[in-house]
């Protein structure tokens, strides 16, 4: 609930002075109250109005115009800040913000899942022994030895990860824009770039911190030497590409 | 990584460096479904250790199998559950398959050499030798037994050779009183058992083992897949007067079911100061036209080394597959007759 001071509003073809709006997010309602007589202290209701229903708003300086109403404000930002609402952008970035969160579980998933495969492929490389001793006990001898096992069980499973991850970006895509969905999936292939590069030891890391930069996400160092904790500081630092859903990469 | 929508693959960024296209994200996590491929680096050698400690010398991997209260299985270990009076026979039959499937889990066949290390008079010899895979460059380094052994140990021995021989594997004898007479030798840091001499072989045999599988390589070309082992540990000029000697002093330690005759091939690898390579080289020389001339395979390698003074050797001798199990075929014969289990046809 966010209470603003009017110093006039036009309305029934009347002028109030010293007038409020009062803008209850929770409720999606604005009420304008005027003050009950000269010298009382309490307000009586003046209008009612929805926001977000998209209807026009106008601005000029600290005057805000929509519908038969006209407020004047204390100053020009009061009146942005109030039209800006009234046009329910408010509105459309919270509920932006609550669809593109529906990709981020799915995204973590598939992102911490790769990590455990990339975690196997790294251990391969420098004990390929105990990494084969490690996924022995799941092993059931249908392939030839445990690693190939292991990595098509793996494959399976990520594959159904990614499979969740795109469908619930398909879902969302709609509502939210595909420059959303697309800085996500950028965000996605820059971790799996920093988890193939944990393998194939190609330095990756100043690629890395500039994408990120680009992205508009913390640059800071990442641990490179482990896969998952590599993994987890990345995705800790993701939280802005779901909460500011209209902004656009670059 | 992304394409632009004229195709063009770039790394990471928004903009196509080719085109100025934007860049698509959509595909590219599909990309992030395929892992990055590894080629695991097996090592040049993995060795298998039975009846003595493991990770000798510059040996690459080990697995030592050994007998113990509950069966466990880790990349450096593989124990067998103990059987209160086990023969070969009860370990083989009941553990094969299991080492067989740890020795793949372990990718034990994908190294360059696969070497096995065993007292041969030991239960678990067998076991070991079954189990491994019939690939190339096996080989068996085994200790065995002599006519001091048991009959048990003598069936034992007898058994692992065999099989070894059967599954087509290299096989390098030590016989025990050879490893007793190394104990003998020994002036310092004597190993206090003979099963310790034999350790103290492996070790310094494996800092020679290029030119070792080599000599065994070739020699199974030529149909000679049994070698007898003489080495010298630590020896000195100061005692043998001059190489060839070395030779001379060797033929002597050939078991009696042996003669110079029966040699099929005669090697020599030596390890030792490069002042000392050409009396070696020279005397092996000397001895092998004198005395081996009919060896169909004569061969002496050096390796130098910075030592001064000391060198190690190791005489390989090629011989008909049945010379060694001569010695120990009568203790074979002798259990096998009261215990028809414990015959070599017992062996699947």
């Amino acid at each position: 609930m966010k209470t603003y001071h009017l110093k006039a509003v036009e309305y029934g073809g009347k002028t109030f002075t010293n007038c409020s709006l009062v803008l209850d997010p929770d409720a999606r309602k604005a009420e304008v109250k005027r003050p009950a007589g000269l010298f009382r202290r309490e307000s009586v209701l003046l209008a009612e109005l929805t926001w977000g229903r998209g209807s026009p708003v106008q601005v000029d300086g600290a005057a805000v115009r929509t519908g038969s109403i006209t407020f004047t404000a204390d100053d020009n930002a009061a009146a942005q800040e109030i039209s800006k609402t009234l046009q329910g952008e408010a509105i459309a970035a919270a509920q932006l913000a609550d669809k593109l969160a529906a990709i981020r579980d799915p995204m973590y998933n598939f992102l911490r899942k790769r990590a455990e495969g990339i975690e196997f492929l790294v251990k391969l490389k420098t004990d390929p022994r105990q990494a084969l001793v490690d996924v022995s006990p799941s092993y059931a001898g249908v392939y030839e030895n445990p690693a190939l096992e292991y990595l098509m069980k793996f494959s399976s499973t990520l594959a159904e990860t990614h499979a969740k991850m795109t469908y619930a970006a398909a879902d969302v895509q709609e509502s939210v824009g595909t420059a959303a969905v697309d800085r996500i999936f950028a965000f996605v292939c820059a971790v799996g770039a920093f988890q193939d590069g944990l393998v194939t030891g190609d330095g990756f890391t100043e690629e890395l911190g500039t994408f990120m930069e680009d992205l508009r996400l913390d640059t800071g160092a990442v641990p490179s030497a482990d896969a998952k904790e590599g993994t987890e500081t990345l995705l800790r630092r993701s939280g802005p590409l779901f909460s500011v859903a209209s902004s656009s990469p670059g | 990584m992304p394409r632009c929508s004229n195709g063009h693959l770039q790394s990471l960024g928004f903009k196509c460096k080719t085109c100025g296209q934007p860049l698509s994200y959509r595909e590219a996590t599909s990309a992030l479904l395929d892992l990055p491929s590894v080629q695991p680096n097996f090592g040049k050698t993995a060795s298998l250790y039975v009846g003595m400690p493991s990770g000798l010398g510059d040996g690459g991997y080990s697995l030592a199998i050994s007998p113990g209260d509950v069966s466990r299985q880790t990349k450096d270990e593989f124990v067998v559950p103990k059987v209160q009076g086990g023969t070969w026979y009860d370990f083989y039959s009941k553990s094969t398959s299991e080492l067989s499937r740890w020795l793949g889990i372990v990718a034990f066949g994908e190294s360059t050499y696969k070497l096995l290390f065993a007292d041969a008079a030991d239960p678990l010899a067998v076991l070991a030798v079954s189990a491994l895979p019939q690939l190339d460059h096996t080989a068996m380094v085994a200790m065995t037994a002599d006519g001091e052994s048991t009959p048990v140990e003598q069936n034992a021995s007898y058994v692992a050779i065999s099989a070894a021989l059967r599954r087509g594997f290299q096989v390098l004898a030590l016989p025990r009183y050879l490893a007793k007479q190394i104990l003998s030798d020994e002036e310092i840091g004597a190993p206090s058992s003979v099963g310790g001499s034999f350790s103290r072989v492996v070790s310094r045999l494996l800092g020679l083992r290029d030119e070792l599988m080599d000599l065994l390589e070739r020699d199974r070309h030529i149909g000679v897949g049994f070698h007898l082992m003489l080495p010298v540990l630590s020896g000195s000029l100061q005692v043998y007067g001059k190489g060839g000697n070395v030779f001379a002093v060797q033929s002597y330690q050939l078991p009696k079911s042996v003669g110079l005759g029966d040699v099929k091939t005669f090697h020599t690898l030596v390890a030792c100061e490069k002042d000392l390579r050409t009396e070696f080289e020279e005397g092996f020389s000397q001895f092998r036209n004198k005395t081996v001339k009919g060896a169909l395979s004569a061969e002496c390698r050096v390796r130098e080394r910075l030592d001064h003074g000391s060198f190690d050797l190791f005489t390989l001798i090629g011989l008909d597959e049945t010379s060694i199990l001569r010695e120990s075929e009568e203790g074979y014969k002798a259990v096998a007759k009261r215990a028809p289990a414990l015959r070599v046809e017992s062996l699947a």
